[in-house]
């Protein structure tokens, strides 16, 4: 049997990973000697196949996502601009885990199509940590784009420029480009991305039999 | 004026604060379930297993005493156990989820359907109870308090009857509940007393007669004298369990006998400690689902230094804690009161506690 360990605040939670054991895996953020945030894969399993999965999933968010490997300690990544990132990290965390492993899939493109309006939408880089939002579609998109921008806002604590087109911008002054395509077809619809990261979590709430008034 | 008390076992805090009596410290106490996934990895005893299989049930309950730093072991993790001996067609889940009873499928019509079967309590659900109890008493002897579980006649009704049924029941015919209740409480008694003589230093006693529910007239007419029945009859501290908003009944409770009451966050430390008058000890109130399951440790520790500063005489979770609450949050509860109690407010907690013995 293991022990707890000090290992910072625990952001984010995969409580059975379906791709390894059902072990749990969680997202710590801790800080580096010089101050410098950044996020650890840790789960407490014994199982032999856990260390892979972590080795995975770190890999996974440099790669989808443009975090860079930390030497803090093992499975610890931390985003280049040294920024925390939580909202965007946490999303990143619930993409990797999505990922059976072990190959790392294909980058995604920094556009996305949406199958209900047909519209293609694409975001480019402004440089400084902006990117300007747009769509191939006939009519007036500025309001849907707006949308979007908003969506970016709560996926990944963005800045939302309307005059520019609109434009996102991350506080940090840095790009993120892997990031911003990984994030663009979830800002299509944020607020089910958020429903999706919020399912997961209320589970395993117990409730009082009194209150049960689901049928199961 | 207090004595400084020598340093204390977990074990003996514990009985002392049920006995309202002096403690070197306020004692953190779990009379429900803080299992969390992260704690089953470590202890490699997944739900649903370690509700079945007595070593399993042992491995993940001791962690709140050797990886939280709490001062007691809880086994019991869910409400259901004897409702499997009594029939009840149980969910049992998965690691993520608690089992549960299908009450859409209910085993009993009326009265006469209820039967104790004479398995109750070498059923493998009940007995995995009594053994896990067993083991830990083995592993731990005298150093920490065992606390088991048995659920009252009114939780324990809503399982077999569903819970519309015996609301309806209950409203319409408060003759016919009460024999309802009569014929469970005997559950109750037998499940608490096996295990007690597995080991278990005190009991916890769930009987789900809910705020919204049950109002505190209801309580004082029916279920009063029977939970007098329990703290006589059961030779152990029992702490019952009611979730919800039930200041309006604590004063009622306390006349039980009951050593303690459980009591949620619902209810604010001061106002109860004022209706339980000192005629019982409370144990509680850390929010689960906005506190411990979503906040940070700060916020843990705050709703800690409220408790204390109340004079509640044992401090842990309000009720069973969501199973993805997070370590930090958890291991935040001790850490607080210790720290509290080394910068002199155990002086006044004791001086609290006597002015309500006295008073
Ligand atoms: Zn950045
Ligand atoms: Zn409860």
């Amino acid at each position: 049997m293991g022990h707890v360990l000090e290992l910072g605040r625990r952001v984010a939670l995969q409580p059975m990973d379906a791709h390894c054991h059902d072990i749990t895996v969680a997202l710590y953020r801790d800080l580096a000697p010089g101050g410098t945030p950044f996020y650890a894969f840790h789960s407490y399993s014994c199982h032999p196949d856990a260390g892979l999965r972590l080795d995975f999933l770190a890999a996974a968010a440099c790669h989808l996502g443009g975090m860079v490997a930390s030497g803090a300690r093992a499975h610890a990544v931390a985003w280049p601009c040294g920024a925390a990132h939580l909202s965007a990290t946490r999303r990143l965390f619930v993409e990797v885990c999505k990922l059976a492993g072990p190959a790392l899939p294909a980058l995604r493109p920094p556009e996305a199509d949406e199958a209900r309006s047909g519209a293609r939408y694409h975001v480019e880089g402004l440089g400084a940590g902006r990117y300007r939002l747009s769509a191939d579609a006939p009519g007036d998109m500025s309001v849907r784009l707006r949308t979007i921008a908003g969506g970016f806002g709560k996926l990944a604590e963005m800045a939302v420029d309307e005059a520019a087109g609109p434009a996102v911008a991350f506080p940090c002054g840095h790009d993120h480009d892997r990031l911003v395509a990984l994030l663009l077809p979830r800002a299509l619809n944020a607020r089910a991305a958020m429903r999706e990261e919020e399912s997961v979590a209320g589970r395993g709430v117990l409730v009082a039999p009194s209150a049960q008034n689901q049928p199961n | 004026m207090s004595q400084p008390i020598s340093p204390m076992t977990s074990r003996q805090r514990v009985l002392a604060a049920l006995r309202r009596e002096p403690v070197d410290r306020t004692p953190v106490c779990n009379p429900t379930s803080v299992a969390t996934v992260e704690l089953m990895d470590l202890a490699d005893a997944f739900f649903p297993e370690a509700n079945r299989i007595p070593e399993k049930m042992a491995n993940l309950a001791e962690t709140s005493y050797t990886e939280l730093g709490f001062d007691t072991i809880m086994p019991v993790f869910s409400i259901i156990q004897e409702s499997s001996a009594l029939g009840c067609k149980i969910q049992w889940e998965q690691k993520d989820n608690w089992p549960t009873v299908k009450m859409r499928e209910p085993i009993w019509r009326d009265v006469e359907d209820i039967r104790i079967p004479p398995d109750l309590l070498t059923h493998p659900d009940t007995a995995c109870v009594t053994e896990a109890i067993r083991i830990l008493r083995r592993r731990h002897g005298d150093e920490v308090a065992i606390i088991g579980k048995t659920m009252g006649p009114w939780s324990l009704a809503y399982h077999g009857f569903g819970v519309e049924p015996f609301l309806l029941m209950a409203l319409d015919d408060p003759g016919k509940t009460m024999q309802v209740l009569e014929r469970l409480k005997e559950v109750t008694i037998a499940y608490g007393l096996a295990q007690i003589e597995a080991g278990a230093d005190a009991l916890t006693l769930p009987d789900h007669a809910t705020g919204d529910l049950v109002s505190a007239d209801y309580y004082r007419r029916f279920l009063k004298e029977l939970h007098a029945e329990f703290a006589a009859r059961l030779p152990v501290p029992i702490i019952l369990h009611i979730c919800g908003r039930t200041v309006d009944r604590m004063p009622y409770i306390a006349e039980t006998g009951m050593a303690a009451f459980h009591f949620d966050s619902k209810n604010r430390p001061d106002e109860s400690m004022a209706a339980v008058c000192g005629h019982c000890a409370l144990v509680g109130n850390i929010n689960n689902p906005e506190t411990l399951f979503a906040r940070d440790p700060e916020q843990v520790e705050a709703e800690v230094l409220a408790n204390l500063e109340a004079g509640i005489h044992l401090v842990g979770p309000e009720c069973a804690i969501p199973l993805q609450t997070s370590i930090e949050n958890l291991r935040a509860i001790p850490r607080a009161v210790r720290a509290w109690h080394s910068a002199g407010g155990g002086a006044r907690c004791h001086h609290h506690d006597h002015s309500h013995n006295n008073g």
